[in-house]
C-alpha cells in the first residue's frame, strides 16, 4: 500500500510541478508578449467586448491602443488590464465597453460563466490571474479553471506563432445581417438583454474591481457605450439606473444615440467597417475623447 | 455521478481511503461501506430511484433464499419467474411503456381502430438495464443450482449495487462477482496500479476521442440534411469512434476503480474495431452483454444445436433482442437485425469460430488479406451505427441515401475545420495506441519493470495522456450507454 500512495502522490506532485513550471514560464513569457505591448507613446488603452472591438479603429484613433475581445467580460478585461498596465508603465487611460449587455445577467451566464467561454479564455488568462481570482473560479467553476491551468500549456504556442489578434484588437466585422436582424425582431421581438433588465452580479463586481484597480495606479477609466441601432436606443433605461446607481462618479461616454444610417451597422448592436471608419473619424476630428468637448457635444453622460 | 467529475475525482480517493484505512479489519463494514458509497454514487443523480434499486435487491435476495429451500421443481420455476417478472417488469414499464403504446396505437389505427391513449412522461432510470440483468443473472443461476444462495444480505446489496459498474456495466454474472464479497480483499498493489492506468486510459478515451467525437457525430447526424455525402461518412466515422470511446472508456475505468478495491470484473472489450468479421467482433463488444444473451438466452432457446432453421431463428432472435434491450426504438432494432445478416453467412458457412486469436499476433503489421478483412468489417460496423445513432429509421435511410450519391465526391465540410483536423488526428492517434497495444488488457498495460530508463519513459506518457486530457478533452458528455 506504502507503495502504492508514494507512486501515486509522486505522479500528482510531477504532474503539479509540471503546471506550476508551465504557469512560470508563462508569466514569464506573457511580460514580453508584443501582442499585450503599447508603443511607447500610447497612453491610451481601449478594453471591451466586440461592440468597442468594431466600432472604434485604432489605425485612425492612432493615439490609442484598441485591445478589445469578443465576448470580454469585465473578468477577462480586468485580468488584461492588470497585465497591460504591468508591461506598460505609460498607460494612463482606459476607456471601457459598456453597455447595457456587458451588465446583464442573461450575459453573464453566456459569457463569465460559461464553461466553454472560460476554458476558450483560461487557455490565454491563466498567467494573470491572482489568488483572489482564482479562488472565485475555483468557487465559481472549479472543472473550467483546473482544466484551463492544464490548457495554459499552449500558451508558448500562440507566444511563438503569435497571433496578433489573440487578446483581442481593432477588427472588421464580417457579418452583414441587419436586415435579418431587423425582420427577426419584428417577428419576435427585441432580444433579452434590452427586453428586460436584471443586474450581472459578478459582472458589478468585476467591473467595481476595474475602478479601484485604476483608482490605486492613476489610470483614469472612462465608461464607452458605442453607437447602437436606432431601434435599441431608447431601450437602455436599465443601463442608466445602473450608472446612476453604482458609478455616478465615473466619466461615460455615451454615443449609443448618436444618429448613423443603417448602411453603418452589420448588425443592431457591432458597426461594420464603415461605420467604424466614420465613428472614429468623428471622435478624432471632435476631439470626443476629451471629457469637456464630449460635455460639449451632449456625449458625456451625466 | 459521472466518472468524468470533480465530484467523482473527491469521491474515489475518500472511499478508498476509508476503506483500505478504517473499514480494512471487517468484511461486513467494508461491504457495507461499498452499499453506501454505491448509494451515494448512484443517488447523486436521482435519490429517487435507489427505492427501485433496493426493492430488485430485496426481491432477488428473498427469492434466491427461498429457491435455496425449495425442492419442488413447479415451485422453483414459479419463484424464478416471479423475479424474472418484477425485474423486467421494472425495466418494462420505465424503458418500454410509451414504446408499445404508441406502437399499438399506431398498429390499431392502421386498421381504422381508433384508440385513445395517453402517453407518460416516464424518467428512464440511469442503468436500469445494467443492474436489472446482474440480478437477474443471480436468480437463474441458484434456479439452475450454478450458485448457492447468498444469506449475507449486505454482500449481495453490494453485489447489485457496486458503484464501478451500477450504471453501465459491464454486466457482471453473480457466479463471479458475488463470492467476491465473501472473502478478505487484501491490497495488491500491481493490480491497484494497473487500475490507475486503466482508469487513466478510460479517461483519456471517454474525454478526448468520444467527447471531441461526439461535438461533430452530434452536429452531422442533427442536421444531416445540410451536410453533402463525404461528410456523412465522417460522422457515422466519429459517431463509430464516440461510442466505442465513450463505453469502452466507460468499462476501462469500471474495472480499473474495481481493482483499486481489490475486485476483477470481466472484461468488456477486447479491441473490437481489428477485428477480421462480424463474428469476432461480437467476441469483442460489449462481451458482458453479448455472454449474458448466449447464457441465457440463446443457449436456452437451443443455441447452435438443431437444424439450420433453429440456427437462424435463434440467431436474429438474440440480435434483436439484443438492438431492443439499447433502447425503445425501432433504430435499435434495425440494428440487431442488420448485425443478424452480417453474421448469417458466417454461422451457416460455419466460419464463425475462424478467429479466435489476436491480429498479426506478435507482428507489427497485419498482412494484407487481414488488412482487408479488418477493413470490410469495420466498414459494416459503421454503417450498422448509422441505424443506431439515427433518430428513426427514416432518417438512417435518409442519411445513407445522401452518402451514397454525387456528393459523396464532394470534399467535406465542417464549421469548424481546425477542430475536425484536430479531433481527427487525434482519433487517429488512439487507433495507432490501440494497435500496438492489442495484444494487452488495455492499451495502456504496461508492465512494471525496475529499469529506470523505462520508469521514466512511462511517466512520460502517463503525464501526456494527463494533459491531453485537459488540453484536448472535448465539452463534457453524458456516457451514451447511460440512456440504455
Amino acid at each position: 500500500m506504502k507503495k502504492f500512495l508514494y507512486k501515486v502522490i509522486g505522479m500528482s506532485l510531477l504532474t503539479i510541478g509540471v503546471l506550476g513550471l508551465s504557469t512560470f514560464i508563462n508569466y514569464m513569457l506573457s511580460n514580453y508578449d508584443d501582442s499585450l505591448r503599447m508603443k511607447k507613446n500610447i497612453n491610451t488603452l481601449i478594453l471591451g467586448d466586440s461592440h468597442t472591438k468594431y466600432a472604434l479603429n485604432d489605425n485612425i484613433l492612432n493615439d490609442t491602443y484598441n485591445l478589445s475581445q469578443n465576448a470580454d467580460s469585465y473578468f477577462d478585461s480586468y485580468l488584461k488590464l492588470k497585465q497591460v498596465d504591468k508591461i506598460n508603465p505609460q498607460l494612463d487611460t482606459v476607456f471601457l465597453s459598456f453597455s447595457q449587455h456587458n451588465i446583464h445577467k442573461c450575459i453573464e451566464n453566456r459569457w463569465l460563466l460559461n464553461p466553454a467561454h472560460l476554458r476558450d479564455r483560461l487557455k490565454l488568462y491563466t498567467p494573470f490571474l491572482g489568488a483572489e481570482e482564482c479562488l472565485f473560479l475555483l468557487e465559481k467553476r472549479p472543472e473550467e479553471f483546473i482544466t484551463g491551468l492544464f490548457n495554459q500549456i499552449q500558451y508558448p504556442i500562440n507566444f511563438l506563432f503569435n497571433n496578433d489578434d489573440l487578446f483581442g484588437g481593432y477588427d472588421e466585422l464580417e457579418h452583414n445581417i441587419l436586415k435579418q436582424e431587423i425582420e427577426n425582431q419584428k417577428k419576435n421581438g427585441i432580444r433579452q438583454e434590452y427586453k428586460s433588465f436584471n443586474d450581472a452580479p459578478l459582472e458589478l463586481k468585476y467591473l467595481k474591481k476595474i475602478v479601484k484597480y485604476c483608482n490605486e495606479n492613476n489610470i483614469t477609466l472612462i465608461l464607452i457605450n458605442p453607437p447602437l441601432h436606432k431601434s435599441l436606443q431608447n431601450k437602455q433605461d436599465g443601463l442608466y439606473k445602473f450608472y446612476k446607481k453604482n458609478f455616478s462618479n465615473i466619466p461615460f461616454l455615451d454615443f449609443s444615440k448618436i444618429a448613423m444610417k443603417d448602411s453603418c451597422f452589420g448588425d443592431m448592436v457591432h458597426l461594420n467597417p464603415s461605420g467604424s471608419k466614420y465613428f472614429s473619424k468623428l471622435i478624432k476630428q471632435e476631439d470626443l475623447f476629451n471629457i469637456n468637448h464630449a460635455r460639449a457635444h451632449n456625449f458625456l453622460h451625466e | 455521478m459521472l466518472f468524468n467529475s470533480i465530484d467523482f475525482a473527491l469521491f474515489l480517493p475518500i472511499v478508498f481511503v476509508l476503506y483500505w484505512f478504517v473499514t480494512n479489519r471487517n468484511l461486513k463494514l467494508q461491504n457495507f461501506l461499498l452499499v453506501v458509497a454505491s448509494y451515494l454514487f448512484y443517488g447523486w443523480w436521482d435519490w429517487r430511484f435507489l427505492s427501485l434499486i433496493l426493492f430488485s435487491t430485496i426481491v432477488d435476495y428473498s427469492i434466491g433464499r427461498k429457491l435455496g429451500v425449495e425442492n419442488n421443481h413447479n415451485k422453483r420455476k414459479i419463484l424464478l419467474w416471479a423475479s424474472i417478472l418484477v425485474n423486467l417488469g421494472f425495466l418494462g414499464f420505465f424503458k418500454y411503456y410509451n414504446f408499445f403504446l404508441d406502437n399499438f396505437i399506431a398498429a390499431f389505427s392502421f386498421f381504422g381502430a381508433e384508440i385513445k391513449a395517453n402517453s407518460l412522461n416516464i424518467i428512464l432510470p440511469v442503468g436500469i438495464s445494467f443492474y436489472t440483468f446482474q440480478t437477474l443473472s443471480y436468480t437463474i443461476d441458484v434456479y439452475k443450482r450454478k450458485l448457492e444462495p447468498t444469506k449475507d444480505l449486505i454482500a449481495f446489496t453490494a453485489f447489485v449495487s457496486f458503484f464501478p459498474q451500477l450504471v453501465a456495466g459491464p454486466i457482471e454474472r453473480a457466479t463471479h462477482l458475488l463470492p467476491q464479497f465473501y472473502k478478505k480483499r487484501t491490497f495488491d498493489y500491481s493490480k491497484a496500479a494497473d487500475g490507475m492506468r486503466q482508469i487513466l486510459w478510460g479517461l483519456f478515451k471517454k474525454i478526448v476521442i468520444a467527447d471531441n467525437c461526439a461535438e461533430f457525430a452530434n452536429q452531422i447526424f442533427n442536421n444531416s440534411a445540410d451536410f453533402n455525402g463525404s461528410t456523412l461518412v465522417l460522422g457515422a466515422l466519429f459517431f463509430t469512434f464516440q461510442i466505442y470511446g465513450d463505453f469502452s472508456g466507460y468499462s476501462d475505468i469500471a474495472i480499473g476503480t474495481s481493482r483499486l478495491f481489490g475486485f476483477d470484473l470481466m472484461r468488456n472489450f477486447n479491441f473490437p474495431y481489428f477485428s477480421r468479421d462480424i463474428a469476432e467482433f461480437w467476441r469483442r463488444w460489449h462481451i458482458s452483454l453479448s455472454t449474458w444473451f448466449r447464457d441465457y438466452l440463446y443457449i436456452p432457446l437451443g443455441g447452435s444445436r438443431g437444424g439450420t432453421w433453429m440456427k437462424i431463428r435463434n440467431t436474429f432472435i438474440i440480435f434483436i433482442v439484443s438492438g431492443f434491450w439499447h433502447g425503445a426504438n425501432w433504430t435499435f432494432i434495425a440494428w440487431g437485425t442488420l448485425n443478424a445478416i452480417y453474421f448469417l453467412p458466417l454461422l451457416i458457412t460455419k466460419n464463425n469460430r475462424n478467429h479466435l486469436d489476436t491480429v498479426a499476433l506478435g507482428k507489427y503489421l497485419p498482412s494484407a488479406k487481414e488488412a482487408f478483412s479488418m477493413l470490410f468489417t469495420f466498414g459494416l460496423t459503421v454503417f450498422a451505427w448509422i441505424f443506431f445513432r439515427a433518430n428513426s429509421i427514416k432518417h438512417a435511410f435518409s442519411y445513407i441515401s445522401e452518402i451514397f450519391s454525387t456528393s459523396l465526391f464532394e470534399l467535406p465540410k465542417f464549421d469548424d475545420m481546425r477542430s475536425a483536423s484536430i479531433t481527427t488526428m487525434l482519433v487517429l492517434i488512439f487507433v495507432l495506441a490501440e494497435w500496438f497495444g492489442r495484444e494487452r488488457q488495455f492499451a495502456l498495460a504496461f508492465k512494471e519493470s525496475n529499469s529506470m530508463k523505462e520508469s521514466i519513459l512511462r511517466k512520460i506518457v502517463y503525464l501526456i495522456i494527463i494533459y491531453s486530457i485537459f488540453v484536448f478533452g472535448g465539452t463534457q458528455q453524458d456516457f451514451i450507454y447511460f440512456q440504455f
